[in-house]
């Protein structure tokens, strides 16, 4: 079963004018229909310019956020509604769930999260608001659970970390809370095989987070995500903020935890390099859309999206003698998420565009190959390169 | 026969005195840069790459000092028959640097938003640095100013000069400041991390824009950047910082094929490609050094795996180990063989 399955996922924040009497008067559409999913063990990528909605993505699926629209999944069950408040929560279920054919008519062909709704659905005669009552029982525990599940590392260590506190006891909060130590000597015995873990010393434990390197202050924070066995890990730019040699070493601690917890991990990031060396998949977003998604090495290797070929051709390369690709170069800027263009949002700087098409409508996702789906009108002529629709 | 550098900076050193004592930013630093040369200096936080170009621009105050070195300039500024003599950077007084400044070297700064005033259109942000230089009239350093923007291109310039700098985007606003730079014509461009606040599409602009108009122009850059992949796009000769020591110095070829020094050999090894799937970055373990009264020692030493003996003992110099190929090391990586699976083997 899948890790996390992000289904559609819409983020809108309005924007608000007038003073005493707000009006909101338009939306910034930060994510906009995103579909994705991870598997444990593996890393999902999620690359574009800064903001195309990579980090609202992260913040959204861990609920620092709360969704506009959407499902997001965690090991087949919908977590979404258990964050609402009721009425929301109500809204969403008939939407998503109660409004369905298959609910009113027995049930059949549903997939294993809605199969947990159709139940509760069933116990209460089909009145939504008694299935909600039903599904919220335990609503306390599942949210506790989910933020055991899920856990994120943020690009700047300095402003993650609480300076008050020393590590011992940033370190021993998550583990209590969760019930992970029974006592703080427990406690402290666990935050020093933790410290060891991510290559800190167990004497380090009384120290204050001003005391520490950059590249130090990240393994604490990195420390504080796995202490509590997380099976869902969002790093948002975890390396953006330290030195190259220093990067290194992080990069390797996260494939190292990695393997040992088994972990799912969604990789925020604009360094096209550092996505390639560590993510198994890969979805390029613009505006607030993704515009490829695919496993790592067919987008590395045979980009497609005109969007994706520009962002490839404009990464310089670490070797004076290989040039890049100034066919694929664009220019311009990425325009302003509250003012979208109108049809597909890459054409105003795209070279490769349809006359007639391409401004008038936004591209379906096509389907190229396994895995690999792209959000253009140049591949929509199936026998070209044999896409379809997906 | 090889021209005469137009920059000779000797064993310069920069030392910051604050309560808790000296903080040797930069210390032994010579390079030459020639005309229509990119020297790229890199290195990562706190290595003296900022510290050494601000000190040639003369932009250190205090605490800070210059403790030693030479900063010789060939220039006609302060002489009286219009011949060419050759200044000290290190030793002139602070009033002379403003006719240095804007005339002789140019700066490009991280951040457009801050080296721009916000309270001033870009057209009379423009003309004061020409007025101020070259003594023309104001509507004449307007024309100059509407063809530079022109010359980094920036869509209508006519009207696009009366802008203020946040009714620009970020890459526009950072053309503006190279136009800036340009606008005397100077000898040397001082780059500092001029593309790194930018997003990567931006980036490869301005970077393709700043390699067309060094060849226009002509000028000896310096450029700055942490980042290996944009200076191998456009430094002719690169210089390796350190904890705040050159570590080596050599074409940007010969660094990035035949690195010799342990920490860039370790350096190269420990970046991510884009170009190439690999299976396994090498780091470098141990942190960055503190620059708080550091021993008379290699920077690198904690850090390093071809230490010797003799490196905890002294500090070795810089010297040429081949044909402008200098390096600062008593145990060069010589075999093109990598040194970090030796050693965990």
């Amino acid at each position: 079963m899948k890790l996390l399955d992000v289904r559609n996922l819409k983020k809108y924040f309005p924007i608000r004018q007038g003073f005493l009497i707000e009006r909101t008067v338009g939306f910034v559409k930060a994510v906009d229909d995103v579909s994705f999913d991870l598997e444990r063990g593996k890393t999902h990528g999620i690359v574009g310019e800064s903001g195309c909605g990579k980090t609202t993505i992260g913040k959204t699926i861990l609920r620092l956020h709360e969704p506009t629209e959407g499902e997001l999944l965690i090991d087949g069950e919908d977590t979404t509604f258990y964050f609402f408040k009721k009425k929301d929560a109500l809204e969403h279920l008939n939407k998503n769930y109660f409004s369905l054919p298959a609910f009113n008519n027995g049930g059949k062909d549903l997939e294993p999260h809605q199969l947990k709704i159709y139940e509760a659905y069933k116990k209460a005669n089909k009145d939504p608001k008694k299935a909600l009552n039903f599904l919220f029982e335990d609503r306390r525990k599942k949210m506790k659970m989910f933020r055991q599940k899920a856990q994120i590392v943020f690009q700047d260590p300095m402003s993650s970390l609480n300076p008050r506190m020393t590590v011992g006891q940033m370190l021993s909060e998550p583990l209590i809370f969760h019930g992970f130590a029974k006592d703080i000597d427990e406690a402290v015995k666990m935050v020093k095989d933790l410290l060891s873990k991510v290559g800190l010393k167990p004497y380090h434990i009384d120290r204050y987070p001003h005391q520490f390197s950059g590249g130090q202050r990240q393994r604490i924070a990195v420390a504080r995500a796995i202490s509590v066995n997380p099976d869902l890990l969002v790093l948002d730019e975890p390396t953006s903020a330290l030195d190259v040699s220093v990067q290194a070493q992080i990069v390797k601690l996260f494939k190292k935890l990695q393997e040992e917890l088994n972990a799912g991990y969604l990789f925020i990031s604009h360094d096209l390099a550092l996505v390639r060396f560590i993510c198994d998949s890969v979805s390029v977003m613009y505006l607030g859309r993704i515009v490829e998604q695919g496993d790592s090495q067919k987008i590395f290797d045979d980009p497609l999206h005109p969007y994706t070929r520009a962002l490839l051709a404009a990464a310089p390369i670490a070797d004076p003698k290989k040039k890049r690709n100034r066919k694929d170069l664009v220019g311009g800027q990425v325009p302003s998420p509250i003012n979208r263009p109108k049809g597909c949002f890459f054409h105003p700087r795209c070279k490769y565009k349809i006359k007639g098409l391409c401004e008038e409508k936004y591209p379906p996702m096509y389907k190229i190959d396994d895995n690999h789906y792209v959000a253009c009108h140049l591949y929509s002529d199936t026998s070209l390169k044999g896409g379809e629709k997906a | 026969m090889q021209e005469k550098p137009i920059l000779d900076v000797r064993n310069l050193s920069t030392y910051f005195d604050i309560a808790e004592g000296t903080v040797k930013a930069v210390q032994d630093v010579s390079f030459t840069l020639s005309k229509n040369e990119v020297l790229g200096i890199v290195g990562e936080t706190g290595s003296g790459k900022s510290v050494t170009v601000k000190t040639i621009a003369g932009l250190i105050d205090k605490p800070g000092y210059i403790a030693h070195g030479q900063i010789l300039f060939d220039t006609d500024e302060f002489s009286r028959n219009g011949e060419k003599t050759t200044i000290d950077l290190a030793k002139i007084k602070k009033s002379m640097f403003s006719r240095i400044r804007g005339r002789h070297i140019g700066m490009i700064f991280q951040d457009p938003m801050t080296s721009l005033d916000p309270l001033y259109t870009i057209g009379r942000q423009m003309s004061e640095t020409i007025i101020h230089h070259d003594k023309v009239s104001e509507e004449e350093a307007k024309q100059r100013a509407i063809k530079l923007l022109e010359q980094v291109g920036i869509p209508n310039p006519v009207e696009r000069i009366d802008d203020y700098p946040f009714q620009l985007s970020g890459g526009q606003r950072q053309r503006v400041v190279i136009a800036i730079a340009l606008s005397c014509n100077p000898e040397i461009l001082i780059a500092d991390e001029p593309s790194t606040a930018l997003d990567v599409t931006v980036q490869a602009q301005i970077l393709e824009l700043m390699k067309e108009l060094q060849e226009e122009y002509q000028s000896g850059t310096i450029f700055i950047t942490h980042d290996l992949a944009v200076i191998a796009e456009i430094a002719t000769k690169i210089s390796v910082m350190y904890g705040s020591y050159q570590m080596e110095i050599a074409s940007a070829e010969v660094i990035f094929e035949n690195p010799m020094h342990p920490y860039t050999f370790a350096l190269l090894n420990c970046i991510p490609r884009l170009d190439v799937k690999q299976a396994e970055l090498a780091p470098i373990p141990g942190q960055p050094p503190v620059m708080m009264e550091p021993p008379r020692l290699c920077p690198f030493l904690p850090r390093c795996e071809r230490a010797t003996k003799k490196c905890y003992r002294e500090l070795p110099e810089i010297e040429e180990i081949e044909d402008n190929h200098y390096i600062r090391c008593f145990n060069p990586v010589t075999k093109k063989v990598s040194v970090v699976k030796e050693d965990i083997e």
